[in-house]
């Protein structure tokens, strides 16, 4: 039994839970994988780990566990290690270059430019508060209070702060200096400024894979994502409410 | 100024205060990184490297030469 192999196979599955990718997408990927690398892979995922059982047909087999690998939610780095799995199934890659390749990606998309991520979804931001109808000023604000909600998380939890924190300061920053309408009397659909300014900070992806995750029959993986989700959005709505009630802003 | 303004000035000043500190330190550790290694406010030098005028020859330098007392 290569333990590189399997130590590979029990990293790529990891990887891949920790990069949001659905829990059938990690069992099709692995089992593709393993197979392209000549052994049979048994995957049991759990929230926060995964335990793989690596045999190589001849009787030897070897179980490994993996936590989930920190990283956020990357949707770049789920399609490259697909396409990855789909490389070695194909017989375009070897073993040892699949694991070459896995380390090129996964050092890669630590370096994922953070100022362009910033200026990305304050973008996308204010396209949701036109979308709700928000006039200009409101969509300047919620442009200034995202840029400002958004680097906070991206600080705090890049020094390590945990993560629910951090979504309670973002959402509270970002929604008090939308309240600059309010405050200052600033456009015709402050309220609107208010609302959107801290979308950005709604955990879509754990709901949508709680949800496939409950049709594929991973009832444990899907309880675990929307109970996270749900503590997120309470953070969130946390931080929202604080930021009204310090201002003032009851009858919004 | 009402209350609200000033609560709103004081929430919207943290981030801000904060962002220009954590650049100050930025600015600062840079600056300190760019210095050359070594350099010191104070350091021995030959005659000849304080006194320099152009057209010199090094070769008549009398500070090169240390036997010149035997």
């Amino acid at each position: 039994m290569n333990a590189k192999t399997s130590d590979f196979l029990a990293d790529y599955a990891a990887t891949l839970l920790g990069c949001g990718a659905t829990c059938i997408r990690i069992e099709k990927n692995l089992k593709r994988l393993a197979a392209g690398c000549g052994v049979t892979a048994q995957v049991q995922i759990m929230p926060a780990h995964v335990t793989l059982s690596v045999s190589d047909g001849s009787g030897h087999s070897r179980v490994i566990s993996r936590p989930m690998a920190r990283g956020g939610i990357n949707f770049d780095v789920n399609a490259r290690l697909s396409r990855l799995s789909w490389a070695v199934a194909d017989g375009h890659l070897s073993a040892d270059e699949a694991i070459e390749r896995f380390q090129a990606i996964t050092s890669e998309a630590g370096r994922s430019s953070q100022w362009r991520e910033l200026l990305l979804a304050s973008v996308a931001n204010t396209a949701f508060c036109r979308l709700f109808g928000g006039d200009p000023a409101s969509m300047l604000l919620v442009f200034a209070a995202t840029l400002v909600g958004y680097r906070i998380k991206q600080a705090m939890i890049a020094r390590g702060r945990d993560v629910r924190l951090a979504f309670l300061a973002a959402s509270f920053f970002s929604a008090s200096i939308s309240a600059a309408g309010h405050v200052f009397h600033l456009g015709g659909t402050p309220e609107i400024a208010v609302g959107t300014s801290v979308l950005y900070l709604i955990p879509g992806v754990p709901y949508i894979n709680a949800v496939s995750d409950l049709i594929d029959r991973h009832y444990l993986c899907a309880f675990g994502r929307f109970t996270d989700a749900c503590v997120l959005t309470a953070c969130l709505s946390a931080g929202l409410c604080a930021g009204m009630y310090l201002l003032g802003l009851y009858d919004l | 100024m009402t209350e609200q303004t000033i609560i709103w000035c004081v929430i919207a000043g943290i981030p801000a205060i904060a962002f220009l500190a954590r650049a100050a330190e930025r600015i600062i550790s840079e600056c300190r990184h760019r210095q050359r290694p070594g350099a010191s406010l104070f350091e021995m030098a030959r005659e000849r490297e304080m006194l320099f005028i152009s057209g010199d020859d090094p070769a008549k330098d009398d500070d090169a030469d240390e036997c010149e007392d035997i």
